[in-house]
């Protein structure tokens, strides 16, 4: 059984695989419990979650100031897993392409410019890299 | 001012001795690190906000209940009426001054909530879970005495005749901690606070003293990439900072390092730092082109 279809990770971007707990009522992926918006009640994965509310991040000035209206941290932030995938969203929209270093390729993070370890993977996920396991 | 108070009683005794002591030293999952600094968080943010109110009503009591003494001296309210209503006021002064010095005891530096534990939540997501990162935070103000490095001697500047600069190193936050794809990061925080006292005789004679700031905060981030995992690329940084890259038999070491200048004792934005790490993931390349990895 396929597991969780979230990334984890923030600079590298790595595969969950936990067990499947729901399925995002946005994309569809089944989503571990982990990864399940508890803002969202969750019905939408953190990664769906993120696109509709994470802010776009605003690069540091010389002065190292960002205007309050866009500091990345308001008061009261929960700095949950909500708000990481919520940064991290802004971030990657800011210009940062993650490296991608898990086995299961998705085109769900082909809007971050993902760098992935497996440019040999095709549309349907499947390795036609030489190594690896073949068809028995 | 109660919910402030409710926070603070609601802590943990470890949570209320990090509050006391102001320092944090010592190796934590992060889950373990934001369960038991969040909460200490939380209460920093109430205590923030509500010592500026608890501080302007004890300003108030007093004044009413010197009012209410000189209102009852001139005979306008009866003794008996005009005496408890001033102590009635001034206990009510003493109990919001107590309440804020108590208050005042625990605030901790504001880079606490806006940098430390929002690294650490982003940290978080790309170590595995129960792994330990090393923490070193010293959350006393960074112009406390013991940081205090140096005075300069009196000048004048324009309109001010007396400007005495006071000089405090705040090395307040170090780390290190393993990723879940065999990287580590280690972090220094270093800042350079300059505190200026400017005293000058305005048109009617008076001496206002005003308190400027400025500060250099040193970044410096070490992150070391596997040669399994990663090759690593030189060049200009994306970003202002300086780069060195150093290999080793099994793995890269970026060093990074940035200064931010500001103008106030206040936080900078966390992303300052958080881009110093991405920088050296920036650099990464998958290793599988040079027949290492996948």
């Amino acid at each position: 059984m396929m597991g969780c279809e979230c990334k984890g990770g923030f600079f590298a971007l790595r595969d969950c695989d936990q067990a499947v707990a729901n399925s995002c009522g946005t994309c569809g992926r089944g989503v571990c419990s982990r990864h399940l918006s508890p803002a969202s009640g969750f019905t939408q994965c953190l990664d769906c979650w993120a696109q509709g509310h994470g802010q776009e991040a605003q690069p540091v000035a010389d002065d190292g100031s960002v205007p309050p209206a866009q500091q990345s941290v308001t008061e009261g932030a929960a700095l949950d897993d909500d708000w990481a995938f919520g940064y991290r969203h802004g971030f990657y929209r800011s210009g940062y392409a993650p490296i991608y270093y898990g086995s299961h390729s998705s085109r769900y993070y082909d809007t971050y410019d993902t760098r992935s370890f497996d440019d040999d993977y095709d549309d349907t996920g499947v390795d036609d890299s030489d190594g690896g396991f073949g068809d028995s | 001012m109660n919910k402030a108070l409710a926070a603070l009683k609601a802590l943990t005794p470890e949570q209320k001795s990090i509050l006391k002591e102001k320092r944090i030293d010592g190796s934590y999952t992060p889950q373990d690190a934001i369960a038991l600094l969040k909460p200490v968080g939380e209460f920093d943010r109430l205590n923030d906000k509500a010592r500026t109110g608890i501080g302007c009503w004890s300003a108030v009591f007093f004044v009413l209940g010197v009012v209410a003494l000189i209102v009852t001296g001139n005979g306008v309210l009866p003794w008996f009426l005009g005496i408890p209503i001033a102590i009635g006021l001034f206990g009510m002064f003493v109990y919001f001054l107590v309440t804020v010095i108590r208050l005042s005891k625990s605030d901790l530096s504001n880079n606490f909530r806006q940098i430390a534990l929002p690294f650490l939540a982003i940290l978080k997501e790309d170590m595995e879970k129960g792994e330990a990162m090393q923490l070193k935070l010293d959350l006393s103000s960074a112009t406390h005495d013991s940081k205090k490095t140096g005075q300069g001697d009196a000048y004048a500047l324009g309109a001010y005749h007396k400007v005495i600069d006071h000089f405090y190193r705040d090395a307040w936050f170090e780390g290190s901690a393993w990723l879940a794809d065999g990287s580590s990061v280690s972090w220094s925080i270093v800042e350079d606070i300059t505190e200026s006292k400017r005293t000058k005789r305005n048109a009617r004679g008076k001496y206002k003293t005003k308190t400027k700031y400025r500060k250099i905060c040193n970044l410096a981030v070490d992150v070391t990439l596997p040669h399994k995992e990663y090759s690593v690329a030189g060049g200009q940084a994306a970003i202002d900072a300086k780069v060195k890259i150093k290999n080793g038999d099994k793995r890269t070491t970026v060093r990074l390092s940035r200064k931010v200048k500001i103008k106030a004792n206040e936080p900078w934005d966390v992303r300052a730092l958080v881009e110093l790490v991405a920088e050296a993931f920036r650099r990464a390349r998958p290793a599988v082109a040079a027949g290492g990895a996948a």
